[in-house]
């Protein structure tokens, strides 16, 4: 069958500049990294401790930097604690 | 063991050095990956920690990117917020007089027979959560 799909000018830039240095057709390419994909086993939920304690790690690393240059003032839950009481009467 | 919900309180609180309950929610996401659970949350949760995390930051991007690397592949599963969840949280909203976002939460529970988790003292009294230091100590 037939199926269109869009993919970014640059990364169909890429694919057909590696398949035309492999020699391959991108309908070959395509339907390789298709077969591939599902023929992996999926990724079973909560995963492994080590994966789940590189994700925790991973974002506790990110937030320490995303926050590292936040001004002084209400923290973020007391953001959220105000966001959810909006609507109440003041 | 059955997974947790993690409201957006504990995630926020986690992401911020500066929150009180900060090294406590670090440390019940660290039990929680030793334990293996799955962590649950509404499909929105994600946007409502990345907008009160902007709102602190005044960092849209650097919020953008915390909230993607939440649902990075990880323990985190995400619970549809379809017309199956919202009949939910209509019922458990107006039975224990919620708030909108905090009867999705206890539906998101509910619909994952996990244990809701927040530093909401709402969601704690009326909502069936409990606190992250309270998780702990029941699963040392």
């Amino acid at each position: 069958m037939k199926a269109t799909i869009e993919i970014p000018d640059d990364l169909y830039r890429l694919v057909k500049a590696k398949s035309g240095l492999e020699g391959r057709a991108i309908r070959e390419v395509t339907e390789d990294l298709f077969r591939r994909w599902v023929a992996e086993a999926p990724v079973p939920a909560g995963a492994s401790t080590e994966a789940a304690g590189a994700w925790l790690a991973n974002w506790i690393a990110l937030a320490d930097d995303v926050m590292r240059k936040a001004p002084a003032g209400p923290t973020a839950r007391d953001h959220l604690v105000e966001d959810r009481k909006r609507l109440e009467r003041r | 063991m059955p997974g947790v919900a993690v409201d957006s309180s504990v995630w926020v609180a986690a992401a911020d050095p500066a929150d009180r309950f900060c090294a406590a929610s670090r440390a019940f996401f660290t039990a929680v990956v030793r334990h293996r659970s799955s962590i649950h949350i509404p499909a929105f949760a994600h946007v409502e920690v990345a907008c009160a995390i902007a709102r602190r930051t005044r960092d849209g991007s650097g919020a953008r990117r915390l909230a993607q690397a939440m649902l990075a592949v990880g323990p985190v599963e995400e619970v549809a917020t379809d017309r199956a969840l919202l009949a939910r949280a209509l019922l458990a909203g107006t039975t224990a007089f919620l708030r909108g976002a905090d009867a999705l939460f206890v539906a998101a529970t509910q619909a994952t027979g996990a244990t809701l988790v927040s530093w909401n003292d709402e969601l704690v009294q009326r909502g069936g959560a409990v606190t992250p230091s309270d998780w702990m100590a029941a699963n040392p």
